[in-house]
Parts: structure tokens; sequence; C-alpha cells
């Protein structure tokens, strides 16, 4: 007699697919197609990553995190990124009071927009890399530190920030550490016919969609750690290590395209987003144990601001997608292997 | 067990079958083609080896290296239950199952029950399939080919070399049959010839084998040649003997005869057969000269004897005086002086000549400074002569006792005289037969050994279209003359003249001092355009390329100062010498 699943585990992961699917639904209500994006960013939300958002302008890029915000309930900052943008803005700064008693004088922190539960760092690449490296802290250690003293950020915390590929000028290109600390990167492409129709239908039309809050930080905090349960078999890990090392230039698994066109390969905070978007898919899927599939699934978006082409790559017009894509096809599952 | 584990076991199972029918396709592929190729080998070379136990040998190696290497390679459990959940299309259910068997985590149990669950509802059986190996093609192809190979006469293949073996060892076997014929001959020869009574134990020699067996025909036939050119050599060496060289020489002073011119002289006969050098007829002759003083005496018809006696005299007069030999010294005397030997040296060998000392004409050439082998030579001519004198003389003594012996009456000296010229005609006869045999021995050995010298070792057995070669002679071997040479220094009237040079030689050494020729403007212009290929080229850093344009455009511009100056001054008068003003 075959033994039965624990209830308990069973109705914590039906509880956080009934979580998903109601947040889903409700950016849906507003956001027309880009279903990958929008999974993409859920998938970040819970499992406590950080997402960057790379699109033309007029995609819905900041429409999508605002309705996201309005989606859970957690408490929305949004920073547009300029020039002139001083860390000092997003983190906060320290200011003299008087206390209107006693006329007493003292300093006091006035905390910056960096202290919400989802920040939109709206077109990040336009401040200078001062600026966004003040964001990495807080991206990491979800903590700030200034003027000595160490200010724990509530949770759950969640980046999303965009950024344009077109008018690069007076732009600062993210420098790799800070683009490490994003989970994911999406890339928002061009809305379909059906979608544009849609679009205008809504926006044209007086459709105001009301978005709910479904979804509380606790629950979200919930997921997380439910996520982080999910059981990953060694020759899945190794699988997904494998793929991660094979983006190493001169590596043991790297594949001839890697060696040509790779300039720095992905770092270990690859594989654990990796791992960790694979789990949520497979409790998502209904299961409790990730799958090759999984991770071939979660490996673009993932990998693809990781990966650093040379100059070769770049000159010939090769993709990072395209090594990536080739790096999958060319790192065998165990399955294959034994096959 | 559990489920899972029976569908795990069972994929295993299956997988390691696949497997190995995989590996035993690739196995046969290779013995196949291993058995090909000994069987080509053994066809080629005509190697006694067993084909047959090879062949099952190699059978049996490709079916237990395959298990062993499909065991080797077998999968692991995860393996299998990794390929059950790809086959049936599971997301690694099975094996991340298998992997969290006995753990206490809700979720590993939660997986494992769930794996439990789907083993229930699918079958190994049904998702992992035996496959159609890769190989399969290749492993029937390599077993037709070795069928083939297998199945092809040994005759076809049989190699060149084989044949070529073959064709040798007949070739042997033939050469030895005619070695053995033609030394069988030889000896058979020398057996039957008396002359040649002392070489019948090296006739023995010549079947017997030499050291080391002989695998090629040509080796047969030099060593054969060796032998019968080494018993030519000795024959050779008994047809040098003097009294051989006597007799010819008699026959030469023979020549100088004359005969009577009428033909009433009984003698005429005689003298023709003597001049012709033809003993028998001379022997026959004399007989028949016994006969007819024998019919005169008793006719006795005295006139006609004396008449006859006088002819026998005049005779008997020639070859005494043939016998004497008088330009003999004469002869001698002039070879010596075209030898270059003194004429103090010359008489000193005249005079050892008259005393028929032969030793110390030896030894009296050899102190002139006439090499050994010459003053043998010449001695040993001396003697022929001597011997040859010593025939004539003689038959002529003989001749004349018979004629004075018929003129006083006396019938038994007469007969006596004719006798003994009878019996010198006899010795000179025996001679000639001596020296026609051995001479035809020398002509018997030199076609032998010819005819096993000019075989080639040819594979051609076709019909050639010619009309057939030269001829082959029978003729005995010419007399050996020594040539009479001299050398005599000249002085070659060359001028010798100063040409141009034709060569020279340029060698490291101590430097001359001199004037330079080359013009200094020459390298100057060679170094800067060697400069500036280098700059255009790049092989000069960018940092230093103008201070090597500005080195080279100073240079330029001091010299041309330079010979500005030097110009000048050459052209201006010369100063004149001032006085020291201190």
């Amino acid at each position: 007699m075959a033994s039965q699943v624990d209830p308990a585990v069973a109705k914590a992961a039906e509880e956080l697919r009934g979580k998903y699917e109601a947040v889903s639904a409700e950016i849906g209500k507003a956001i027309v197609g880009h279903e990958t994006i929008v999974d993409g960013v859920l998938t970040a939300l819970f499992v406590g990553g950080h997402v960057l958002i790379e699109g033309v302008p007029g995609l819905g890029k900041t429409y999508l995190i605002r309705t996201l915000s309005q989606a859970v309930d957690l408490k929305f900052s949004r920073i547009q990124f300029t020039p002139d943008l001083m860390p000092a803005d997003i983190i906060g700064t320290t200011i003299i009071s008087e206390d209107p008693a006693y006329g007493q004088r003292s300093f006091k922190f006035e905390q910056g927009p960096l202290f919400a539960q989802i920040i939109l760092a709206d077109e990040i690449n336009r401040a200078t890399p001062k600026t966004q490296s003040a964001m990495l802290e807080a991206m990491q250690e979800h903590s700030v530190t200034t003027g000595g003293t160490s200010y724990k950020l509530q949770q759950p915390f969640f980046v999303m920030a965009t950024q344009n590929p077109i008018e690069q000028e007076g732009t600062y290109p993210l420098p790799e550490a800070q683009l490490d600390r994003f989970m994911f990167k999406l890339v928002v492409n061009y809305s379909t016919k059906d979608e544009l129709k849609t679009i205008v239908d809504r926006t044209t039309a007086g459709y105001k969609p009301e978005i709910k809050a479904v979804m509380t930080g606790d629950e979200i905090v919930g997921t997380q750690n439910l996520v982080r349960r999910v059981i990953m078999a060694p020759h899945v890990q190794d699988y997904a290590i494998r793929a991660t090392i094979a983006t190493h230039p001169g590596g043991d698994y790297a594949i001839d395209a890697t060696n040509k066109y790779v300039r720095w390969g992905a770092s270990p905070r690859a594989a654990q987003a990796i791992t960790l978007a694979a789990k949520l898919k497979a409790l998502l899927d209904g299961r409790f144990n990730t799958s090759f599939s999984d991770v071939q699934q979660v490996y673009l978006p993932a990998m693809r601001h990781r990966v650093l082409l040379n100059f070769e790559g770049e000159a010939e017009g090769i993709s990072v997608d395209d090594v990536l894509r080739e790096v999958l096809e060319k790192t065998p599952t165990m399955a294959e292997a034994v096959a | 067990m559990t489920h899972l584990e029976k569908q795990i076991r069972s994929a295993q199972r299956r997988l390691g079958i696949d497997r190995w029918l995989s590996c035993i396709t690739r196995s046969i592929t290779v013995g196949g083609v291993l058995f090909a190729v000994t069987v080509l080998v053994q066809r080629l070379f005509d190697l006694p080896i067993p084909l047959l136990v090879i062949g099952s040998g190699i059978a049996g190696t490709s079916v237990i290296a395959s298990l062993i290497w499909a065991i080797v390679l077998r999968d692991d459990a995860v393996g299998a239950a990794a390929a059950l959940d790809a086959a049936a299309g599971l997301k690694e259910r099975l094996s991340t199952g298998h992997y969290c068997v006995g753990a206490d985590d809700p979720f590993a149990k939660a997986v494992v029950a769930d794996a439990e669950q789907l083993s229930l509802s699918i079958s190994a059986r049904q998702h992992i399939r035996f496959h159609v190996p890769k190989a399969l093609a290749a492993s029937v192809g390599s077993i037709i080919l070795a069928a083939l190979m297998f199945l092809i006469t040994p005759g076809l293949l049989k190699s060149t070399e084989a044949k070529e073996t073959a064709d040798l060892e007949d070739s042997v076997r033939e050469t030895k049959v005619a070695v053995k014929r033609k030394m069988e001959e030889i000896r058979d020869l020398i057996d039957t010839t008396p002359v040649l009574e002392d070489f019948k134990d090296d006739a023995k020699r010549l079947n017997t084998k030499s050291g080391g067996s002989l695998t090629r025909p040509d080796d047969i036939r030099h060593e054969a040649a060796k032998k019968i050119d080494s018993l030519a050599d000795a024959v050779k060496k008994k047809r040098g003997d003097t009294k051989y060289g006597a007799m010819r020489e008699m026959r030469k002073r023979l020549r100088t005869l004359k005969a009577p011119p009428s033909e009433k002289d009984s003698t005429q006969k005689l003298t023709k057969a003597l001049q012709q050098g033809d003993f028998q007829k001379a022997k026959e002759e004399v007989k028949a000269l016994q006969e007819q003083l024998a019919t005169l005496k008793s006719d006795k018809d005295e006139e006609a004897v004396k008449k006859l006696s006088k002819q026998v005299d005049a005779l008997a007069k020639q070859l005494e005086k043939i016998a004497a030999d008088e330009k003999l010294a004469e002869k001698l005397a002039e070879k010596l002086a075209e030898a270059g030997i003194k004429k103090e040296d010359v008489n000193r060998v005249l005079e050892s000549l008259k005393k028929k000392d032969l030793d110390q004409i030896k030894k009296t050439l050899e102190e002139t400074g006439v090499s050994k082998e010459t003053a043998s030579k010449l001695a040993k001519q001396i003697k022929q002569n001597e011997q040859a004198g010593g025939m004539a003389k003689q038959l002529a003594k003989a001749m004349q006792q018979s004629s004075q012996a018929a003129s006083s009456g006396k019938m038994s000296a007469e007969a006596a005289g004719l006798s003994e010229a009878s019996d010198q005609l006899s010795k000179l006869e025996q001679l000639e037969q001596e020296m026609t045999q051995l001479e035809s021995t020398m002509n018997t050995l030199n076609q032998a050994q010819e005819s096993l010298s000019c075989k080639g070792s040819g594979k051609g057995k076709g019909k050639g279209r010619g009309m057939g070669g030269l001829g082959k002679g029978r003729g005995g071997l010419s007399q050996q003359e020594p040539t009479a040479v001299s050398f005599k220094t000249e002085r070659g009237k060359v001028q010798t003249t100063k040409g141009a040079i034709i060569g020279q030689f340029l060698i490291d050494g101590e430097q001359v001092k001199g004037e330079v020729t080359t013009d200094f403007v020459e390298l100057m212009g060679s170094a800067e355009r060697e400069a500036s290929d280098r700059i255009s080229r790049d092989r000069i850093p960018r940092q230093y390329q103008k201070a090597v344009k500005s080195y080279f455009s100073n240079v330029q511009e001091s010299f041309d100062k330079m010979k500005r100056q030097s110009k000048n001054r050459d052209d201006a008068p010369p100063a004149p010498n001032k006085p020291d003003t201190d």
C-alpha cells in the first residue's frame, strides 16, 4: 500500500498555488499579456529575490510594478532615478530636529524611500554608480547603514528596477556587482496585435481596474520559507550547477560557444537563483521536487545579466541568450546521459 | 520491496539489456573487422593460422567483452529512475523519491509518497523500450565482410611473394641440377684425359658443397664458377710449363726450314711436314725414308743411297742451324734495351746466357732493376729457347748420324739414327697432343664458366621474338704477348699568364686598415630607409618614432654641413705658411 502525502504539506502547497494565482489574476486585471514577465516578477517576489526589467518605453513596466504593489498589501515606494539623484535621496538623511516642548535640538535620521517593502527603481541606469551602489546593501542584506547605524528593512523587501535599452546617452550601465544582486532580468517585448487591441480598448474607454490586495507581507514571507523546503535531488542540483559552470570560459564544463564568446561567467548567486526559482516552479506545478525542466525554465532570466560577452561575441552580434540557449542544449541532464 | 524500487529495478534491467545490445553490436563490429584482417593476412602470406579457432575465439571474446562492457557501464538506481522519469514524463518524481526514501523531512516524505503513487500507475516495460543499436548496420557489415574474406579461396589471394619464393626454389633446384651436370662433365673430361692426371683430386672437389646453404641461383652459379675458375687456373699454369713453351718455340723455328724444290728429293715431304709442325706426318715420312733406304740397299743402288744420305744430311744441317738460333742473343739484347737496361748490364746478361746459367741470368736481370716478374718471364723464355734448341739439335744429330751411316754403308747405325729421329718426333707429337688436350680442357672450362656466370635469374617464361644471338666460338685462348711499354718524360709547352680572378675566398682575420670605398651617403641613406620602414610597420614604439626621425634628420644636416665645409676647404687657395709669432 502506497503511503499518502502529508496533508499539511499538501495544504501549504495548495495555498501557495492559490495565492500565486490570486495575485496573478489581480495583475491580469490591469496588465494585458506579458505573462512571462508577470510570472518572473511573481517568482522573484515569492522566493525573496529582486527583478530587473528591461524594455523600451511604453510597454507597461512601471504600470506592472505599480499594479503588483496594489495586489499585495505592502508598503510601496517609487524612486525615479536621475543623474543628480544622490544616495541620501534614497537612503535618507540625518537632520537636526528641535523638540517643541523643551526646545532641545538633536540629530534625527529621516528615512528615505528605500524604507519600504516594494521599491520601484525606475530607470535605474540614469543615476550615477554612486547612487546605484546605495542599493547594494539594501538588496543583499535587507538593511541600510548610515551615520554608523544600521537599520533593518521591513520584510519582505522587494526591489523592481527598470531600465531602458535605448537612449544610452547620459546613462550609467549598472555595475556587475549590482546586476548580480538581481535574481532575474526580464526583457519586455512588444505586445501582440490582440494584446494591443485589448490595451487600447481598456485605456481609452474609461476602464479603471480595481486591484485588491490579496496577499499580505507575512504571507509572502511564509511562501518564501515554504519554497525553500522543496526537495532538489542531487542529480537535478548537479544539472543546475553544471549548467552554471558551463558559462565559465575555460571551465571543465564550458562548451565551445562559452570559450569563444564569453568573458565572464555566472556567479554562485546564479545557481542559488536557479535553485530557488526552480523550487517555486515545482510547487506551482503540484510537485514537491524540482525537475530538470524547472531548471531549464528559469535558466535564461536568472543567467542573462550575469554572463558578460567578450569582444568577439559583441563584434559578431551574438546575444547572451543565444549562448545560454546553446549551453542548455549541450549540457545533458542525467536522463540524457543515460540514453 | 516497494513498487517504486521494483519499477526502478525493472528499468535498470531493461536499460542494461539495451546497453548490452549496443555493446555487443560494437564488439561484433570490431571482432568482424579483426577476423577479416586475420583472414586477409592468412590469405596474403599463406600463414598456418587456424582460422576457425580464431573466428570462434573472436566471437566468444566479443560476447564476453560486451558483457563486461555492459556491466561496467550499467546504470545505477538513480540513473535508471531518471531514465524512467524522462521516458514517462514524470519530471524527476521517481528519481527524487528514490533519493528521499528514509528521510524524515515532511517534504521528502511527500516526495516519496508521490513517487510511490506514481509507480503504481506506470510500468518500466512500457516506457523503457529496447532500441535498435546504432552499430547494428556496421556489425552486420563486418560479419558479411569477414564471411566473404573467409570464403575466398586461398589461391586467389596467394601473395606474389609466396609465388616468388616458389619460383626461387624451383630456380635454385634447376640451377643445382645444371651445375651438377656441368661439374660431372668436367670431371669426366679430367678422368678421361691422360694429361690431366694431376687434376683428379681437384675434380673430386668440384662436387663438394661449400659452407653455408646457398639460397639463390646466382650464388650457386658463382660458387661453381669460382671452383671451375680455380681449376682453369691450374690447367693454365700447367699449359704454361716450359716444355710446352719449348715445343711451341720448336714449331716456330721449324717454320723457317726450307723444303727442297724438287719432288725427286726424298726429304721434301719430311721437311714440309716439319715446316707445318705436323710431327705425326713427319714420323711417317721418316719411316718411309727408312723403308726407301732399306729398298735402295737391297737393290744395291749405291748412287741413290748416297744421294739420299746427302739429302738427309742437308736437312740435318738445316735443323742444326735452327737449333743454334744465332739471333737469340740479339733478340734478348734488343728486348733488354727496350726495357731500359744499361748496355753493360745487357752484356752481363748475355755473358750469363753464353754460360747457359739461367739462375745467374735471373739474378743479373733483377740486379739491373727489372721487376721480378719480368725477370722470371725472360728467364723462362730463355729456358724455353734452350729446350727448343736442344730438341732441334737432337733431331739434327739423329738425322746426321743416319746420313753418315748410310753413306758409309753401316746399315745398323743408319737404322738407329732414323729410329732416334722417329723417337724425337714421337716425343714432340706427344707434347703437341698434350698441349692440344690442355687447350681443349681450358676451352671446356671457360665455356662452362661462361655458361654458368652468364645466366641471369630472370623470371620470364615467354618465347622471345629474336632470331638468335651470336654463336659461341670454339677456338682456344689467344696467346698472351706482353706489350713493350716505356715512359718518356717531356715538358709541356704551356705558358702561364696573369688572367682574371675566377674565384676567391673571404676569410675571418685581422682587419686590414685602409680607406672605405662605400660612400658615407649611401650608408646614411640605407640606415634612414630601414628606420623609416620600421616606423611605418610599427616596429618602433610610437613614443620613440619622433626621436628616431629627429636623429636621422640631424645626422643628415650635420653631414651636409660637414661636406660643404670640406668642399670649401678644398676649393680655397692654400693658405700661406704663417711664421711662428712666438
